[in-house]
């Protein structure tokens, strides 16, 4: 059975990181998502926020034609901000297989009281 | 005239000419509900119809970016099968060759996506058995010989039910009538002497390429209405009352001294038309009201996936996301 998600013709890296933000240290950057929109964007934006040691955490989409996200993250010092990314990244999947769970219980309990 | 609340409550006021209170308050440092306990969050079906093809179901206590998550991802990111290629060798009907094609395309098919591979950009149009699915349509119309019958001709509607499957390779093991969805679908209408002949190749796609691949034929959600009455209403605003909602929304209830009053039954099938401030006098009588965390979804397939195996695909599409983003993590800061 083959991945759920297209193959990306481009290749290379989705994720990458703007140029020129790297000077002011590991607290701050913006990253930028290629062939990503809203739908991952402001899910990611609101697990950060949920992260105590985030300052601030903002997406946009800088052209519609163009299928971009960046993302931009600012932490407390001493908490680089590539670890918030990946913390958030674990804890949309952590929140989405609990989703996935629950729907599926109540759609056997549906299906076993109709019967 | 807007009114400033800092409230926590979770709740969006419909009000004459605004609505209040919609705003997330989710800036950092906001905690008022920091990671909500996992009993809080609900998840519960309210209708399956149609062999599983229809699906109503509510997500409460969730953030509305994983609710809008959802519904974006079965509508653009939940892969179908679609026929993408035709080799039109004979057209003589009045339909243009390019119109004909187009409408081949969002014929839905009910071919599983699942057992299929993603066909490669640059591969010619005939494909594989693991990665593309063949039709051919062969439509003649002729003159009925049999001249009592109302019909004066023979196949001059051409229906879905002409397209013929070519299994190809060892896929007549594996799939078991990977038709268009319905039977009945009208492509194209000739007359006598006109002739269609075309193959039909349909491979894997997703909904952000082409809205053909939506795998539902919509997916939306609503939040939960609420109604609160402020005070009793009598008699004759009563019925008005009542008939400013939708039917079976609000009832009358008789009172103790033979009177009718207004209760609220139900709001859940309100539609929010806030027909009540038409009316001067019954305006402050109700505060029209929606919870900002509770989602009514609405799915329905095509027919190629029950809309209960959608959802779950849907958010396997992100589960998926988040590892491709987290190894590309991983090994970049391994560099």
């Amino acid at each position: 059975m083959s991945s759920l998600l297209p193959p990306d013709k481009d290749g290379g890296n989705r994720l990458s990181v703007l140029e020129g933000d790297t000077s002011s240290g590991e607290e701050c950057r913006t990253y930028v998502f290629r062939k990503e929109n809203h739908t991952l964007g402001n899910c990611l934006r609101t697990m950060l926020l949920k992260n105590p040691q985030v300052q601030f955490a903002g997406y946009t989409i800088p052209h519609p034609s163009e299928d971009v996200m960046h993302l931009r993250i600012q932490t407390v010092e001493g908490y680089p901000a590539q670890s918030a990314l990946r913390k958030a990244f674990v804890d949309l999947k952590t929140h989405a297989s609990q989703l996935k769970t629950k729907f599926v219980t109540a759609v056997d309990n549906f299906e076993k009281e109709g019967s | 005239m807007t009114e400033f609340s800092f409230s926590s409550k979770n709740k969006l006021t419909l009000k004459e000419f605004e609505i209040v209170n919609t705003s997330n308050y989710d800036f950092s440092g906001h905690f008022a509900d920091p990671h909500k306990q996992e009993n809080e969050l609900k998840v519960e079906i309210v209708k399956i119809e149609d062999d599983g093809m229809f699906l109503e179901f509510d997500m409460i206590g969730y953030d509305p970016s994983v609710a809008n998550a959802v519904r974006r991802l079965l509508l653009s990111d939940v892969p179908t099968m679609a026929i993408e290629k035709v080799h039109i060798y004979q057209n003589t009907s009045i339909m243009q060759d390019e119109v004909l094609a187009h409408r081949m395309g969002l014929i839905p098919l009910k071919a599983d996506p699942r057992l299929f591979k993603w066909k490669e950009e640059g591969t010619e149009d005939e494909g594989t058995e693991d990665d593309t699915l063949q039709f051919s349509l062969q439509v003649r119309c002729k003159h009925n010989p049999d001249k009592s019958s109302g019909d004066p001709y023979l196949d001059n509607k051409v229906f879905t039910k002409h397209l013929k499957w070519i299994p190809k390779g060892s896929q007549k093991d594996k799939l078991i009538n990977p038709g268009p969805v319905e039977d009945d679908i009208l492509i194209n209408k000739l007359r006598p002497g006109h002739e269609m002949d075309m193959k039909l190749f349909a491979v894997k796609g997703v909904g952000r390429d082409h809205a053909k691949f939506s795998p539902v034929a919509t997916a939306f959600y609503r939040l939960h209405p609420e109604i609160r009455i402020n005070r009793d209403v009598f008699d004759e605003n009563a019925i008005r009352l009542v008939k400013c909602f939708t039917p079976g929304v609000m009832q009358l209830e008789p009172t103790e001294d033979g009177r009718k009053k207004a209760k609220v039954l139900d709001a859940r099938n309100d539609m929010c038309s806030r027909n009540v401030f038409r009316h001067e006098d019954l305006k402050d009588a109700v505060t029209l009201e929606k919870r900002k965390d509770h989602f009514i979804f609405n799915v329905e397939s095509t027919g190629a996936i029950k809309s209960t195996e959608l959802v779950p695909m849907a958010i396997d599409v992100l589960l998926e996301k988040c590892e491709l983003y987290i190894n590309e993590i991983d090994s970049q800061s391994k560099e």
